[in-house]
């Protein structure tokens, strides 16, 4: 008797997980099932729906929270316009739990199961890569807002991008060693999906600009010993030290090893020595160390992104923009903009739509900078971009603008199409 | 004999009609629902139950823990991407080449580690599934590296895909109950118990543990190749080492039972893991705490039954003795002491019993 | 600059912390059986306690207060969420998941309360010499005295005190241990303080050397747990010449081989041993071994 009831329980439980895992699919396409009419041209009333695949969760929410108030003040915006063609915009989230690709896809699949329009997001390269792979499937067009990895839409009609892609900031990175007279360098990255790729990119572009590569460590993060990267870097011979993609934990540690084992050399790269906790982690280090410069691209430092940042953190509290800010609510602009000359339907009519939209101005990049979608190019941000250098000063233990030196990264600088 | 255990079968055939009732309700009542995203939920689960039936066979019968089940699930989805893209093979015979892999690797580790025991052994194939992990970053001619490759020909989100992997994880299932009863499966239940028993009374203890991991990772790598022909993109990141801690975690949540053991053990998982992914910043903290408070509470898993003779009593701590220990301190002496101390108080003790080996 | 200095200074830094590390985990798996799945948490939260919680203006009483509070911690731990389901019938890698668990929880509020930035903790012992070109901390030398003081005191301990001769007897056998009127409930809870003050030891005197994060539990967790096999599970002087093992070949490897690869030869070097020697070097936990297939 007693082996016959015990069994009675899981088979309740598990009948009552599937049909929990079932409720919550369906409670949660429910939501937005009454609103699912706007793949055919929309109706008069009726709102037009914009996906956001968001890592709400996982490793790094606070980036998803940034990400869903900087959508919903897009939307505000675009609404407050008269949305489009007279039809109201609505948003609809959905969360890539933010690390596995499965997610991703998971996330992907449910806004295209939701009617939408387009989707925007996921803002890892490989998220990135697993939501084209759906929308070239589903044939629902898909923005991408962050992932820099080269060549990712290459090929995949329903894909566009408005982010700087690596080839381009390699240009500010190659410039400035240039200028310090950095030659031969050294890149260190950990060895997470963009970090290789970011390297691998890095190593193939150094001859274009006459800069040699003397090593290229690498490590898995989270580090805790990077002695041999950092004894290999000594050996190398390199001028300077490149940091690629590297957690903060990664570089307060890669620092530190660096001043205990005497390998005073000068760091620098695109944010990564100026992420959030590590100036004041590795200060010490870094007034140790001959030079430290972070080189960050206009999309946070130039006074039209600063402008919208402290008008975000006015209408949503978000004083931290996430990675890429003013790139998403170009995202979003570029949306309105091409679902405004289809009146709001999706698909192959909105991949025309895109393509025939020209220079379109961003806010990201400053002055001048704009998206040009083509039918063989889907990715990039053009015009002028400047990066501001800034210098670590050992008295103030900060970061300042380093006025003598500013890179221009010129348009074609390894851009496609 | 032969005719009991067919009586069993028979038997045991009552659980079976149960699972494909219970797998096709789900399919069904996904189906009818209609939306993408309930398909590819019900999809991950089968994906799932069908890890957690893999192992079950290593851990539920043969009680070797394995931390490398995900690991081998990526091997058999390379193993089939890889297959599809050089010979455009049609899925069974990709499916067949991720079983022989699956099978093969069992063997190629199952050697090496085979004088491990338990959690010792569950570290030994943490090892493997780490190193498995940056094989497959690092082998970028045969994987794509990190940044993963395109599925040919999948079919994200296909009803009969769907239902194909909730008929094949019903029918592990199903297998694993029918296997449990056979000859096979008794001998192997008998290793469980007491190896050393088993192997006095002539059953090839080495051979079944042997072909137990074979099974157990030759189902997980068949996952594998299921797992591509919905997945449509696979990468590394799929198959880290955090999954195969989830599907042991789903094992041992299960509890005793090979059938419903599995299935309440995938199904309490999912749910756990789904229903915390709700509240940002909290999911892990809940999951990690879910984790303490159920294996905890229920050690035996949900499935598992405490039968009151087997519970462990301490027994009776003996007062200190008043002069005895002093004389003689040697932690023998101590001991010693103590125990002609409490007999001469005339404590009643009970008797210790030994914790049996529950897994 | 001759990278041998800084190679072997920084392995015995990083070795000395590993082998510490794995004395912990020794600690508990000769009493119990159980893996603490968790031991690279408590050490980065006796860290956090003293670097993010200054309870006072002094380093030291900061550490101190620490080491007290991540010792009671560990106590606490094993009483609540351990002794139960031992009692009823856990196996021991049920045990070993349920550290798991804990682990998770102690991470997640540590990232709720201090966030997941990383943090710099102030050394006890400021300053450095040059060998050679290697900056040498001296705060890395008041790990070394104090990993010896440990040992050294521990040792004492287990072969003069009571308390001390029946953790032994209990490792022994738990069973009989018991029938001899040991009270294994309390023991295996000082075991569990003992473990967890070593571990906070470890978080306050070395992570001054390389930053604190929390996000880098599980990365200082397996290390250790490789060189408490590679020495010899349940052999205390195993652990801490297995952690100094683990250091020296990774490092020097990395150094004179290809520096990309250093967490898989750890890795590797762990498969290794549990392949051919799984006693360690010592030639232990043979309890954990049956016939070779």
């Amino acid at each position: 008797m007693r082996r016959r009831h015990s069994r009675l329980v899981p088979v309740a439980i598990g009948l009552a997980a599937l049909a929990g895992v079932a409720a919550c699919s369906s409670s949660s396409s429910s939501s937005s099932a009454s609103a699912a009419a706007a793949t055919s041209a929309a109706a008069k009333g009726s709102p037009i729906l914009i996906g956001l695949a968001a890592p709400l969760t996982g490793s790094d929410p606070s980036e998803g929270t940034s990400e869903l108030a900087i959508a919903k003040y897009a939307v505000s915006v675009i609404n407050g316009k008269g949305g489009i063609d007279g039809h109201q915009v609505q948003l609809v989230v959905r969360d890539t739990g933010g690390v596995s690709p499965t997610g991703a896809v998971t996330a992907f699949e449910s806004l295209s199961s939701d009617k939408v329009a387009v989707v925007i997001g996921e803002y890892t390269s490989t998220n990135f890569q697993a939501g084209c792979t759906i929308a070239m499937a589903q044939h629902v067009v898909l923005i991408g807002h962050a992932s820099a990895t080269t060549g990712l839409t290459d090929g995949k009609t329903y894909c566009f991008r408005d982010a700087y892609q690596v080839s381009q900031s390699a240009g500010a990175m190659f410039e400035t060693a240039k200028t310090m007279g950095w030659n031969p360098i050294a890149i260190a990255a950990d060895t997470t999906s963009f970090g290789v790729s970011e390297s691998t990119e890095f190593e193939a572009l150094a001859a274009k600009y006459g800069i040699k590569i003397a090593a290229n460590v690498s490590w898995t993060s989270p580090a805790s010993s990077l002695t041999p990267q950092v004894l290999k870097l000594g050996q190398s011979g390199a001028k300077a030290v490149f940091i690629g993609s590297a957690s903060g934990p990664d570089v307060t540690l890669l620092a530190k090893t660096m001043v205990q084992n005497g390998v005073k050399l000068p760091i620098f790269g695109p944010g990564g020595v100026n992420a959030p906790g590590v100036p004041a982690a590795a200060g010490t280090a870094y007034s140790a160390l001959p030079g430290v410069y972070d080189i960050t691209s206009y999309d946070s430092q130039v006074a039209s992104a600063q402008a919208f940042m402290s008008l975000i953190s006015k209408e949503t509290g978000i004083t931290q923009g996430g990675e890429n800010p003013t790139q998403l609510y170009d995202a979003f602009m570029v949306a309105a903009a091409g679902l405004a000359k289809t009146n709001g339907q999706g698909g192959a009519a909105l991949v025309t739509a895109l393509q025939s939209l020209g220079q379109f101005p961003t806010m990201s990049g400053g002055p001048g900078t704009y998206v040009d979608y083509t039918p063989t190019q889907h990715s990039g941000l053009f015009g002028p971009h400047l990066y501001t250098i800034y210098k670590w000063d050992a008295t103030s233990s900060a970061f300042a603008v380093d006025s003598s030196l500013s890179t221009v990264a010129d348009e074609s600088s390894g851009v496609n199409g | 004999m032969a005719a009991w255990i067919a009586r069993a079968h028979v038997r045991a055939a009552r659980t079976d009609l149960a699972m494909v009732v219970v797998f096709a309700a789900v399919v069904i009542f996904t189906a009818a629902h209609g939306s993408d995203f309930a398909t590819t939920t019900t999809i991950n689960f089968g994906l799932f139950t069908l890890l957690t039936a893999s192992l079950q066979i290593m851990l539920g019968f043969s009680n070797q823990a394995s931390l490398t089940q995900v690991g081998i699930y990526g091997v058999g989805a390379y193993v089939a991407v890889y297959v599809e893209t050089e010979t455009g093979v049609a899925m069974p015979v990709a499916l067949l080449a991720s079983l022989a892999a699956g099978a093969a690797a069992g063997l190629l580790l199952a050697l090496p580690l085979s004088r491990l025991r338990e959690h010792i052994l569950a570290m030994g194939t943490l090892a493997v599934q780490v190193i498995l992990s940056e094989a497959f970053v690092h082998l970028t001619s045969l994987t794509g590296g990190v940044n993963g490759e395109a599925v040919p020909d999948a079919l994200i989100d296909s009803v009969p895909v769907m239902a194909t992997i909730c008929a094949c994880a019903a029918g592990v299932i199903i297998g694993l109950n029918h296997f449990r009863i056979s000859r096979v499966g008794r001998r192997i239940l008998a290793v469980k118990a007491d190896e050393t028993m088993a192997a006095s009374i002539g059953i090839n203890v080495r051979w079944l543990r042997l072909m137990a991991v074979a099974v157990s990772f030759a189902v997980a790598a068949g996952a594998g190749c299921l797992f591509t022909e919905t997945a449509g993109f696979i990468s590394p990141d799929d198959f880290t080492l955090t999954s195969s801690l989830a599907v042991l975690v789903a094992v041992i949540l299960g509890g005793r039972s090979v059938t419903w053991g599995t299935l309440a053990g995938a199904a309490a998982y999912s749910v756990l893991n789904a229903e915390t992914t709700s509240l940002p910043g909290l999911s892990d903290l809940l999951l990690g705490i879910m984790l303490v408070v159920v294996l905890g509470y229920l050690p035996s898993g949900l499935t598992g039954f405490r039968v009151p003779w087997q519970r462990v009593r301490l027994p009776y701590r003996a007062p200190r003795a008043s002069g005895a220990a002093d004389s003689d301190p040697t932690p023998q002496g101590t001991a010693a002491a103590a125990a002609v101390d409490a007999c001469a108080h005339k404590e009643p003790h009970t008797r210790p019993r030994i914790l049996p080996r529950k897994w | 600059m001759n990278e041998l200095t800084g190679a072997v200074a920084s392995s015995l830094f990083y070795g000395t912390a590993l082998g510490l590390m794995a004395l912990a985990f020794t600690i508990i798996y000769t009493v119990s059986q159980v893996f603490n799945f968790a031991v690279g948490q408590f050490m980065i939260l006796a860290a956090l306690l003293t670097t993010a919680v200054r309870f006072t203006g002094s380093a030291v009483v900061n550490d101190l207060i620490a080491i007290a509070l991540v010792a009671a911690m560990g106590s606490a731990t094993y009483l609540v969420a351990l002794r139960w389901p031992e009692r009823h019938g856990a196996s021991p890698l049920t045990l070993v998941i349920i550290t798991f668990g804990i682990g998770i929880v102690i991470e997640q509020v540590a990232i709720l309360a201090w966030g997941s930035y990383p943090l710099s903790e102030a050394p006890v012992l400021g300053g450095h010499f040059v060998l050679n070109g290697t900056y040498v901390p001296y705060q890395g030398l008041l790990l070394i005295a104090a990993a010896a003081v440990t040992v050294t005191g521990l040792g004492l301990l287990q072969r003069h005190t009571v308390v001390g001769k029946q953790l032994i007897a209990l490792g022994g056998n738990r069973a009989t241990a018991r029938y001899y009127g040991i009270n294994d409930r309390t023991l295996v809870a000082v075991a569990w303080t003992t473990s967890c003050a070593v571990l906070a030891i470890v978080g306050t005197l070395y992570l001054p050397l390389t930053g604190v994060a929390i996000t880098t539990d599980l990365s200082y967790g397996v290390a250790a747990f490789a060189a408490a096999v590679i020495g010899g599970l349940g052999n205390p002087a195993g652990a801490l010449f297995g952690g100094l093992i683990v250091a020296f070949v990774t490092n020097l490897t990395g150094v004179y081989v290809n520096p990309n690869l250093t967490d898989l030869l750890t890795f590797a070097m762990l498969f290794a041993f549990l392949v051919f020697r799984p006693g360690g070097l010592t030639g232990r936990s043979i309890e954990l071994l049956g016939p070779r297939a």
